[in-house]
């Protein structure tokens, strides 16, 4: 038989844990609204030109992670909105705790933002203002970023069927080692992505140096099986131009490094047809356009593969330059000497 | 921009047509003295491969490919995994190979799982082979520990991809990225019969 002072000790033991259970769940349901009060606050006043708003903010303790739901940004002046994020997860690099740093990592899903036109207009935020909605929202640093399913309207630009804006759609990326040191200092970053063509994906894979001012940054980008008569829109528009069919393949690469730009852009052009047995031509221009470029086509056209191709080699320091010689020389070897190769090149890299 | 392009076209046209020689005959042309050489091979990693690598967070990635049917190294995948690997050594030392073949087909769809015995089987030995050839790049050190081998002939498994293994991480990548499966209808990025062989330094 246990004697009584056992049981009392058990019982005081049960009601110890049981207040301390009580306490963990009242916080748990309580903290979320404080703190989602708190930055709210805080994100209504940071910034001169604009405001943003979380709707709802979830704790998800077992993982150590932390979530925004229904993430909305405002221009104060007119209340035009410009951001508007489905979910932000925002979660302890695990990886990174095993060896010794605390640092976060971060998923947006659906996240939507409008480029304004006037955005040059706006008052740059205060570095202090800056730093303050930063550490709010993310108080530790953040080593990966990902996005899910995001979208960038260009509010300057309008689509190609003229009512709605231009849109990049299907935008999904990621950025890792956000946090460089000096023995890894390149962050790296991809992007997939969709410009007007639902079955071509723009895929972008770069490096950035952080660390070096000014900024040091490389990219390789690429683009196959664009079609080209759904550009008729805006060629039409704006050279007067249209393609009946054709594929376009695109190879670039671009690197900055002390303020300067320098890349190339490598056009394949396949199966191009820019005038139709029974086209409608909107006035003299637009057939001369059209009978220049389907003549420059059947020059450069190199026979078996009916492709024109070529690569445009640039350079930007304060002003763009474009080199139109070796551009048009290209051109030729493609279509009678050599043909050129699909791909990147790997002329530029980020070391 | 429209004027560059329209100054563009006329040059051409009225390059071509004041030509008065006739086009000289290359004889390394070929049968048909009208089409230019064809293109030769593409001799860096595909932009999937390069997104793959910078997700691992490396720049030191190469690809190749094996003939079909055939496990064995060709001259030209020799080559590059001896330039990957030299690379590497003037960076740093090697903390992890990853080494990521294809059968001869396309990776399995999310219905079929696993590509036939035939096709695992030659998958795997084209990654067994490329680390019989990676051991030998490094004869002063033993990288054997640290090679990785994925193949693309079966989808990850139940358990690889609840722990979130690698082997589950980088395919997910690549479906991600845009490689097609066994069903895909476009299959401009396949990968059949190819490797993808990266190295992440220790930092």
């Amino acid at each position: 038989m246990r004697p009584q002072g056992a049981k009392r000790s058990v019982s005081k033991k049960w009601i110890i844990l049981t207040i301390i259970l009580l306490l963990l769940i009242m916080l748990r349901l309580i903290l979320p609204g404080v703190i989602l009060k708190k930055t709210n606050k805080i994100l209504a006043a940071f910034s001169p030109n604009y405001s943003l708003h979380i709707d709802d903010l979830r704790l998800h303790i077992f993982r150590g992670a932390y979530s925004f739901h229904g993430i909305t940004g405002l221009m104060k002046e007119d209340q035009k909105k410009f951001l508007e994020v489905d979910t932000i997860d925002v979660s302890l690099a695990w990886r990174d705790l095993f060896k010794g740093q605390m640092n976060t990592d971060i998923v947006a899903d659906g996240a939507r933002f409008l480029l304004i036109k006037d955005i040059k207009k706006l008052k740059i935020p205060k570095k202090e203002e800056k730093e303050t909605a930063r550490s709010k929202l993310f108080p530790l640093k953040i080593e990966r970023f990902d996005l899910h399913d995001g979208s960038i309207t260009l509010e300057g630009y309008e689509a190609l069927d003229e009512k709605t804006h231009f849109t990049i759609n299907d935008i999904n990326g990621r950025m890792t080692n956000l946090v460089p040191d000096d023995k890894n200092a390149l962050s790296y970053f991809n992007l997939t992505a969709k410009i007007v063509d639902p079955d071509a994906t723009l895929k972008v894979a770069g490096s950035l140096n952080s660390k070096a001012s000014p900024l040091k940054w490389d990219f390789d980008a690429e683009m196959r099986n664009f079609h080209l008569n759904l550009m008729n829109p805006y060629f039409k528009k704006h050279m007067p131009l249209s393609f009946t069919k054709g594929t376009l393949d695109l190879y670039s690469e671009v690197i900055s490094e002390d303020g300067k730009m320098k890349g190339y852009v490598k056009p394949f052009i396949r199966e191009l047809d820019v005038v139709a047995n029974k086209e409608h031509f909107k006035n003299a221009k637009h057939f001369g356009f059209e009978l220049i470029s389907a003549l420059g086509n059947l020059i450069l056209r190199e026979k078996k593969t009916k492709s024109v191709a070529t690569k445009m080699d640039f350079t930007f320091d304060k002003k763009f330059k474009l080199n139109t010689g070796k551009t048009l020389s290209k051109a030729i070897q493609h279509g009678f000497e050599q043909q050129l190769s699909p791909g990147i090149e790997d002329q530029y890299k980020l070391e | 921009m429209k004027n560059n392009f329209a100054l563009f076209l006329s040059v051409l046209v009225i390059s071509y047509a004041c030509s008065s020689r006739p086009p000289k005959k290359n004889p390394e042309l070929g049968k048909n003295a009208e089409t230019a050489k064809v293109a030769p091979p593409v001799s860096t990693p595909s932009m999937e491969a390069k997104q793959l690598a910078n997700e691992q967070e490396t720049s030191l990635v190469t690809e190749f490919d094996f003939k079909k049917g055939s496990e064995t190294l060709t001259t030209t995948s020799k080559k590059r995994l001896e330039e990957l690997s030299k690379e590497a050594l003037k960076k740093g030392k090697i903390e992890v190979i990853k080494v990521i073949t294809w059968a001869d087909q396309d990776y399995p769809s999310p219905k079929k799982k696993a590509l036939s015995a035939e096709q695992v089987a030659l998958a795997n030995n084209r990654n067994t082979e490329i680390k019989n050839y990676l051991k030998k790049m490094y004869p002063n050190q033993d990288v054997s520990g640290k090679i990785e081998l994925i193949s693309m002939a079966e989808r990850p498994s139940f358990y690889n991809k609840l722990i979130s293994s690698d082997d589950a991480r980088i395919k997910r990548s690549l479906e991600t990225n845009g490689i097609p499966h066994s069903d895909s209808k476009d299959k401009t990025a396949g990968k059949k019969s190819k490797s993808i062989v990266l190295i992440k330094l220790k930092q």
